[in-house]
């Protein structure tokens, strides 16, 4: 029965006119992904407002297309301009950038696309065969859980971005977070620090900030480079790229089910995916302190971890008709409107629609590799010319994907405010990944804590009687413990020196 | 030298304007006749996926195809609804930007303090109904709608209600179980109805008071139990059980039914009437499209199709409930009375 | 690689500060708000706001090693003559003041194609990217292309 459904899945999605549309839907997707500002979520509703005419297989595959497409895209500017195209590529930037400094550019993109295609694919697998028992993992987090995750994310992304300083890099998350305490709370729907301003009220909006934190300063810094440094690019053998990535295949197999967990759990998706797939590889290597100074299994670990996710968020949309990221809830609603019914009935109404899926995931996945390997040489040369040209462009295309968020001017000088911030960040060293994501997770943060002591009546106790949250409480402890350990022993050689 | 290069820049500006502005005014001049001649924007101020951000796309559609342009639905989630509110009360009024909206939420932003604009000065066509009901996970120790009630009563105060917050239908449903049952319960919010229904699943709050096509896959699938439904008359539910109406548990709720989230699209008061009079017989064709009705029966909304004459005292019925039962409850911090809508 | 300390003295200060506005803001917003502590939308901030003003001291006694308060100055002061006053400061605060008009100013007045066409023109003018006629065709063919892709192919109202 399932070798039927399969079997339906690749003759629909060979048929002439869905591989057509499953092309343009990829090249699309990665050409919103790499352009800064248009996000995955923005791309997949772009694509479900002109896919609601097309016919149904036709609509699923260029929404699962430029799914896939976005995700990946994010990678090239990442790499070639540290300026991740999505949030989800932020992680990919910290290796892929000095590895393009180093001239090794397009060797750091194959490596980044291979990765995509691998860990999308890898999920894929999974949803295939564990979409059942994998969603039951979706209720196992209650609010506890989701505090102690947002709490986690950022403080390991403090720490992987922290250059030396830990505590700079936790405390840039703890500024992203109280940024996020900005706008209505979702507990009592209190405006916190709007100062009556409406727009302020509705919170601050994530792209904006990103565009700000990491675009602004890059576009300042070309003003003064005194000649225009292009990138150059030393060419590479296809051949070598594959055997690098069969010497990180255990990263990738390890980043992908990480990201497969990340994904499937609600609201965390493919931001959190690569920065937890990449801390477990820096944890897990010999050598943690070539990690941000061009490191390869750094860069395929947050690819594979973040592309993962894909497969791991549709996982609950299917069985739960819950969306486990951002861009899955958009992905939600668009099956919704071609008329399926993601849920519990889904695999009693329609079996063959896992399947369908899996198979449309699986071919984005190969289409996407393709496309993405040929339009890299575009990319590096369009990327590659005078910085003072290109700069000023992407300042539009910032403005842009700032506006497009709500449709609201407000945005755009949302992004210019955190472009000043940005860049005063990174002249004291602080660095902008955690907070970005101190932002994207306050929210969760705040509200779980809070949700979780109303139900206890204010007691901490239920927390430490729940297994993965002791997980999490022995890691978060560890992170403080040796960083404390650490200003012991840095005070001691302060005195003997 | 940085003089001459001032001075270039500003004659190249000045060049670049010049040449421009012909074209612009042209632009300006040609417009301004037949409406609609441009793309429509439908803002919903919820994330997508969610019963708002369904009935717009719904009629999104076949409203397209009526008034042959394009109509895009843009999602503005934010501040419970407000935001995305606001957005479309601030844009120019000139038929291009609608809102969708569920009027349980629309009709309480005054009182809630996120808007100064009540519903009365907003044209509205609601569309679809769906009501509230009362669920439980299924191996929820609670049967029967009076085992709940009878815990309600044991332990008030302790019994759980997830919602998708203050203000939403599901805040809105409870409170109205707290007036007519006389029960205290705990109300936890979640920032939707899907994360509130999931926990509910995941065993962290008790009961929902959330609405019925959030849950009806979920009943067929037999994960969860509705208790009650908050509509006069009891509701089957096609290839699934038959939720009794709230009344016969609690009589004193008789009066505030039917109960629910009505959605709807609505345009600031003031547009012109020849473009109200496109958007009226637009909303009627789409209303009664067969996919609209398809999309209805499909997703188990009830179609409660109402014009912008009949929809005011519907909403204004509506608004009066709401109003005051968040104000009563201590949730809403501006009385109702300052914008005159009276208590029933 | 430099050493950073004078800056880490500054922003200890600067963010000290920032920590102890979001304490009190949060006090207020516990008070206004009316609900126990720990339901109350000023508990979280207040906590953040804690634990940024104890990084902060960290931060201010770490950077006050190798010299204390004195060569912190000295550095300040250096950094102050010879970054501060330099040629690319001025450039860079020019091309951010463009930025800022174009942000605030230009695409409040004029629709969004024309106040960017102005924006990219005038900022390459001024960083000399290229030649101007090249400069006006980039601009030109830029913005077509933007609209092109946005407007008449996603169906994307833009500002």
């Amino acid at each position: 029965m399932a070798l039927q459904y399969l079997m339906e899945a690749v003759s629909s999605v060979t048929m002439p006119l869905n591989l057509l549309v499953l092309v343009l839907a990829t090249l699309a997707g990665l050409i919103m992904g790499m352009l800064p500002g248009l996000s995955a979520t923005m791309a997949i509703a772009l694509l479900t407002g002109l896919s609601y005419g097309f016919p149904k297989d036709a609509a699923l595959i260029s929404l699962i297309g430029v799914y896939v497409g976005s995700i990946s895209g994010g990678c090239q500017s990442a790499i070639l301009l540290n300026i991740p195209g999505t949030p989800a590529s932020a992680a990919t930037a910290l290796d892929g950038f000095p590895l393009a400094n180093r001239g090794d550019g397009g060797l750091a993109i194959f490596m980044a696309t291979t990765a995509s295609s691998l860990g999308t694919l890898i999920s894929v697998v999974c949803v295939l065969t564990l979409t059942p028992l994998l969603s039951s993992f979706a209720l196992e987090f209650i609010s506890w859980e989701f505090f102690l995750l947002a709490v986690f994310g950022t403080m390991i992304c403090g720490s992987l971005t922290s250059n030396g300083n830990v505590l700079k890099g936790w405390m840039a998350g703890l500024l992203g977070l109280i940024v996020s305490q900005i706008g209505m709370d979702s507990v009592n729907t209190y405006p916190r620090f709007s100062y009556g301003n409406v727009n302020l009220m509705s919170g601050i909006q994530l792209i904006p900030v990103m565009i700000g934190l990491f675009g602004f300063p890059e576009i300042i810094q070309a003003f003064t480079q005194l000649e225009s440094k292009v990138l150059k690019l030393s060419p590479f053998r296809i051949r070598d790229g594959f055997s690098r990535i069969g010497k990180n295949i255990v990263a990738i197999v390890r980043s992908s089910f990480i990201g497969v967990g990340v994904g499937i759990i609600p609201g965390v998706g493919e931001d959190v995916g690569g920065w937890l797939s990449y801390w477990a590889s820096k944890s897990a290597s010999k050598d943690p302190d070539s990690f941000g100074k061009g490191n390869e299994t750094g860069i395929v670990s947050a690819e594979a971890g973040n592309n993962a996710c894909i497969g791991g968020a549709i996982i609950p949309v299917m069985s739960l008709a819950v969306p486990g990221s951002a861009p899955a809830a958009v992905l939600l609603a668009a099956f919704l409107m071609h008329g399926y019914r993601p849920g519990p009935l889904l695999l009693v109404e329609s079996p063959q629609f896992v399947y369908q899926i899996g198979i449309y995931l699986m071919f984005a996945a190969v289409a996407m590799w393709l496309i993405a390997m040929g339009i890299s040489r575009f990319t590096v040369k369009i990327l590659g010319v005078n910085k003072k040209i290109l700069m000023p462009i992407i300042y539009v295309l910032c403005v842009i994907g700032a506006f497009l968020i709500n449709h609201n001017m407000f945005d755009v000088r949302i992004m210019f405010v955190f472009g000043l911030i940005g860049f005063l960040l990174r002249k004291i060293d602080f660095p902008s990944a955690p907070f970005l994501l101190g932002v994207i997770l306050g929210p969760m943060a705040d509200s779980n804590l809070r949700r979780a002591l109303i139900i206890s009546d204010g007691s901490l106790a239920p927390m430490f009687a729940r297994p993965i949250c002791i997980v999490f409480l022995i890691v978060i402890a560890f992170m403080i413990l040796s960083q404390a350990g650490l200003f012991k022993a840095l005070k001691k050689l302060g005195r003997k020196g | 030298m940085i003089d001459r290069k001032l001075v270039r820049k500003i004659i190249m500006v000045g060049i670049i304007a010049l040449l421009i502005a012909p074209l612009s005014a042209f632009a300006a001049g040609s417009k301004e006749e037949a409406y609609p001649t441009r793309p429509i924007s439908v803002t919903v101020p919820y994330n997508p996926g969610g019963s708002t951000d369904l009935t717009a796309r719904a009629l999104a559609a076949p409203m397209s195809k009526a008034l042959g342009v394009n109509i895009t639905v843009n999602n503005t989630p934010g501040a419970g609804g407000a935001a995305g509110s606001n957005v479309v009360a601030n844009a120019p009024l000139d038929g291009y930007t609608l809102l969708a909206n569920g009027m349980l939420a629309f009709s309480s932003m005054p009182v809630l303090g996120t808007s100064t604009k009540t519903f009365r000065e907003w044209d509205i066509w609601l569309a679809t109904f769906t009501p509230n009901i009362i669920a439980v996970r299924a191996d929820s120790p609670y049967k029967t709608m009076n085992d709940l009630l009878a815990d309600l009563k044991a332990r008030p105060g302790s019994v759980t209600d997830g919602t998708a917050g203050p203000g939403s239908g599901g805040h809105i449903g409870a409170e109205v179980l707290r007036a007519a049952a006389k029960i205290e319960y705990k109300h936890v919010s979640y920032p939707g109805g899907a994360p509130a229904i999931l926990a509910m699943l995941a065993g962290e709050v008790d009961f929902t008071t959330q609405l019925l096509v959030e849950m009806e896959d979920m009943i067929k699938a037999g994960k969860i139990r509705a208790l009650a439904c908050y509509s006069k008359d009891d509701i089957q539910i096609a290839g699934g059980p038959l939720i009794p109406s709230i009344a016969k548990f609690v009589p004193a709720a008789a009066s505030y039914l039917p109960m629910g989230e009505t959605t709807g699209i609505a345009i600031p008061a003031g547009l012109s009437a020849d473009k109200l009079a496109k958007l009226d017989a637009a909303f009627d064709t789409a209303v009664k499209s067969q996919e609209f009705i398809d999309f209805c029966k499909s997703k188990g909304f009830i179609i409660n199709p109402m014009g912008r004459k009949a929809s005011q005292p519907y909403v204004e019925n509506l608004a009066s409930a709401v109003s005051w039962i968040l104000f009563d409850a201590g949730v809403a911090k501006v009385s109702p009375e300052q914008f005159s809508i009276k208590r029933k | 690689m430099e050493s950073k300390k004078h800056f880490d003295f500054l922003a200890s200060f600067a963010l000290m500060i920032l920590g102890a506005y979001v304490i009190i803001a949060g006090y207020d917003i516990y008070r206004d708000a009316g609900e126990l502590f720990y339901v109350s939308p000023g508990f979280f901030p207040i906590t953040l706001g804690i634990l940024l003003l104890f990084c902060s001291l960290l931060l201010l006694v770490s950077s006050l090693k190798d010299g204390g308060l004195k060569s912190r100055s000295v550095e300040l002061r250096l950094w102050w003559n010879t970054s501060v006053r330099s040629r690319n400061t001025l450039i860079t605060l020019g091309g951010v003041l463009i930025m800022a008009v174009y942000t605030f100013l230009l695409l409040r007045l004029l629709p969004f194609w024309l106040a960017s066409l102005i924006f990219l023109a005038a900022i390459m003018l001024y960083l000399r990217s290229t030649k101007t006629l090249r400069i006006i065709i980039i601009s030109a063919l830029t913005m077509g292309a933007i609209v092109v892709f946005f407007q008449v192919g996603f169906g994307i109202p833009l500002p």
